[in-house]
């Protein structure tokens, strides 16, 4: 063996192509075996909208990791409302709306709907790339949708203007994890994520600090300029609850005490414009426009821990106001 | 298209050479030759079909100026002798490549001098532009010195276009590219040239993609910003850069010379080890040596080489060091940095003359750091940036070290932010400190090359570096070159 050229050739083939499809057969089937943890809670979300819940959630709540960290559906369990959360760290309404159709296409529909992306999330959006596409959250036939309408609202100017793909194609994209992922034994971090997602109908902790008071993203710039692409998606994402006749309502995820003294009047003024259009437009109803909550309620700078309880009660407090 | 692109890896290359040699099999020949310079037009119409005219159009052009000057005027054609039609040929392809990669630099610089304002065309540089006109300008001076012919038009397409070396190089003499495609052993598969290519290739893959990519990141951060660069994050990105370059290029090279032996075609070797030298003298004979040869061969040489005197030679080595200088770029950063390595050849000359000694490992110490300052001026894009890069360099009273090494100093030295300027840190140190040690302490791709035998381990090496070359295919990543 391995005497001959020939059979070094048609051996380094051989070689190259097993090991080649190992890795992209773990790659594309097993990325809960890998991923970092953040990987596991878009999985859970995909699953839970892609089938058929035995459960019926008549309230479900769609928004970025501020509301996974501060909404604890179990609270909501003695209104009579079992409440399901599908929020998903550094996601925007884009990934909401897609989320709410596809969980539309599988399940019976919920009675009402919380809606809960931070102001930031609704001018820019970072993660799209790094999760929504990197975690293959949507189907093809959405990426393309979404990369029309970011061409047809900004020229993929909040978006940026790469290939989807890419991820599918270039494979060795998560060589870098798959490697960590080995190191670290996250597949039992993962599974356990899972586990405590199921749990806890979607909530999770994102730290366990107990004071927080840096700026937070609204505090660090003068206006608040809503994205194209990102509007265009929200009132995608209300006009599907309107035809289905979801009632939504909208909660403002509370910031620091530092962040609420420096965000601008500007800032404020310009986002709550904003959403009184989609009030009129659309029927929803703002619960809370920015507000603050008290810096020790924060485990960081953006995700509240022992302030969850405090969140989830002030939604939950506004919501049955609303309804009575 | 790019050799590190999976549609070149799988698809192009693999098709290409079945259909290459099922065609010779069926002894077509002339088609085979037919098809694989077809083939090669496009892969340089991959990137940009619009300047696929442009490259016939050039080609038709020199094929028959150099049949003309090759009948060395057997037939009376009056005023037009050869040697005109050599000049006018020679004039030809340097106006096309300055039209289309000098009219900008020109214009600002008229803009500049005689405060006018005339707008700049903005032409976009063919791809491959200066290496194709340099190859036929060769082609035009053999054919005018040497008689050398080429009839068939096939064939001559196929030596300005063979794609292994259409975009980057290595520049080859037509004596040098014909013979072999006109040889019947090169018309059969044989499994030793393509195991050594393979060989080659998948160093040349794993240099590019997994080392010189990794590199760039930190380059592309040191050079982005304007404020004040720290001397560590400076010296990282200027070294940084003199490995990604090396690699990067090298790493062509060794690809286009293993793509070429697939077919049986043997390139010249560009790359032996230049981060050896221990003089500039030697890293120029190692450092694109085919360009080198270029320039000593149609720019020195006719300049009057070394046959009019030390002096005239001093000076003719820093004209031809300033003309490969703009070659690289329409900008004075890089006629600068050709002034820089033509000025450091005289003083390594003169200091050969006058018998002056010195420690190898200072020479070698001497020569990388007079390469990896000049090449700032390379890099830089314009001379702000260079200026930028260089103060930081030698900015003593701005030095970042690592957290870990913290101590009391009012020397303003700091210890946060270690290397923040160019996103990097401990590991980037460990990537050059690697990056010495590859290119100081192994064998180069060539030399291992020629030691190939079939092993085992040669199995296991090339599948791995296969592997890992094809996974860190992660983005379309130009070759540097690829800019000139």
């Amino acid at each position: 063996m391995f005497q001959t050229n020939k059979q070094i050739i048609y051996s380094v083939m051989v070689l190259t192509a097993i090991m080649f499809g190992i890795y992209s057969y773990f790659i594309i089937y097993h990325k809960m075996l890998f991923m970092d943890v953040e990987y596991a809670m878009w999985e859970y979300t995909k699953d839970k909208t892609q089938t058929s819940n035995e459960e019926h959630y008549n309230f479900l709540v769609l928004g970025d990791s501020r509301m996974k960290a501060a909404f604890i559906p179990e609270q909501f369990d003695d209104e009579n409302l079992n409440s399901l959360n599908l929020s998903l760290g550094g996601s925007s309404a884009i990934e909401g709306y897609y989320t709410l159709r596809t969980y539309l296409k599988n399940n019976k529909k919920p009675d009402y709907l919380l809606v809960s992306y931070s102001p930031g999330m609704l001018t820019w959006h970072v993660w799209y790339w790094r999760r929504t596409v990197n975690f293959q959250y949507l189907n093809n036939d959405e990426f393309e949708e979404v990369y029309q309408i970011s061409e047809e609202m900004d020229n993929h100017s909040t978006l940026g203007d790469y290939d989807y793909m890419d991820s599918q194609i270039y494979v060795g994209k998560y060589l870098t994890q798959l490697i960590n992922g080995v190191m670290g034994y996250r597949w039992n971090d993962n599974k356990k994520m899972l586990e405590d997602l199921e749990k806890s109908k979607g909530h999770v902790f994102f730290g366990t600090g107990e004071n927080a008071n840096d700026l937070s993203y609204e505090a660090t710039v003068d206006d608040f300029i809503p994205s194209k692409v990102l509007t265009r998606y929200v009132e995608k994402l209300l006009k599907l609850a309107q035809e289905e006749d979801i009632k939504v309502y909208w909660y403002t995820p509370p910031v620091n005490e530092n962040s609420f003294a420096n965000i601008t009047d500007d800032y404020r003024s310009s986002y709550n414009a904003h959403m009184k259009t989609f009030e009129r437009k659309y029927g929803m109803t703002v619960l809370k426009p920015i507000h603050e909550i008290k810096s020790v309620y924060f485990s960081d700078t953006y995700h509240v821990y022992k302030g969850a309880p405090v969140v989830t009660k002030s939604i939950k407090d506004n919501l049955i106001a609303d309804l009575n | 298209m790019l050799f590190n692109s999976y549609v070149f890896i799988f698809s192009f290359l693999p098709v290409t050479f079945f259909i290459y040699f099922f065609l010779n099999y069926k002894r077509m020949t002339m088609g085979a030759n037919a098809f694989l310079a077809c083939a090669s037009l496009f892969f340089y119409s991959w990137w940009n079909i619009a300047y696929l005219p442009l490259i016939l159009a050039s080609i038709i052009f020199n094929f028959f100026i150099g049949r003309r000057i090759a009948s060395k005027d057997e037939v009376n054609f009056g005023f037009l002798t050869s040697k005109r039609v050599l000049v006018l040929g020679i004039i030809a392809n340097v106006g096309l490549l300055g039209y289309y990669k000098y009219s900008d630099f020109f214009i600002h610089n008229v803009n500049s001098f005689f405060d006018r304002d005339y707008g700049l065309l903005h032409l976009i540089l063919p791809l491959a532009i200066s290496f194709f006109t340099f190859q036929q300008i060769a082609y035009l001076v053999d054919s005018y010195k040497k008689g050398i012919k080429e009839y068939n038009f096939i064939n001559y397409t196929l030596f300005v276009t063979f794609f292994p070396q259409l975009l980057a190089g290595p520049i080859v003499h037509h004596s040098e590219m014909m013979p072999q495609f006109a040889t019947l052993r090169t018309k059969l598969i044989n499994y030793d040239n393509i195991a050594k290519g393979m060989f080659i290739f998948t160093i040349g893959l794993f240099k590019k993609v997994v080392i010189a990519d990794t590199f760039a990141e930190w380059v592309n951060y040191g050079y982005y910003g304007t404020e004040a660069i720290d001397m560590l994050s400076a010296w990282a990105t200027t070294l940084s850069f003199s490995f990604q370059i090396y690699f990067d290029y090298s790493g062509y090279t060794d690809m286009a010379i293993g793509i070429a032996l697939l077919f049986n075609i043997v390139l010249p070797i560009n790359f032996f080890s230049p981060l050896k030298s221990q003089n500039i003298q030697i890293f120029w004979r190692r450092w694109n040596m085919t360009l080198t040869r270029f320039l000593k061969e149609y720019i020195f040489m006719p300049l009057g080489g070394v046959r009019r005197g030390r002096i005239i030679a001093c000076v003719n080595l820093i004209i031809t060091f300033t003309l490969g200088g703009l070659w690289h770029g329409a900008d004075w950063t890089f006629v600068f940095w050709g002034v820089l390595h033509g000025t450091g050849l005289v003083v390594f000359i003169l200091w050969k003359k006058y018998g002056f000694k010195m420690y190898g490992w200072l020479a070698w110490f001497i020569t990388v750091n007079f390469i990896n300052v000049s090449i700032v001026f390379f890099r830089a894009e314009n001379w702000t940036a260079a200026i930028r890069m260089l103060k930081g360099m030698v900015a003593y009273d701005m030095l970042n070290l690592p957290g870990p090494l913290r101590f009391e100093n009012n020397l303003n030295i700091k210890f946060d932010n270690f290397l923040g300027a160019i996103n990097g840190d401990i590991w980037t140190i460990v990537w050059i400190f690697s990056g010495f040690i590859l290119v100081l302490c192994f064998k180069n791709s060539i030399e291992k090359m020629n030691e190939y035998k079939p092993s085992f381990f040669n199995v296991i090496f090339m599948s791995f570096t296969l592997l890992v070359g094809i996974l860190y295919i992660v983005k379309e990543s130009e070759f540097l070159y690829y800019n000139f």
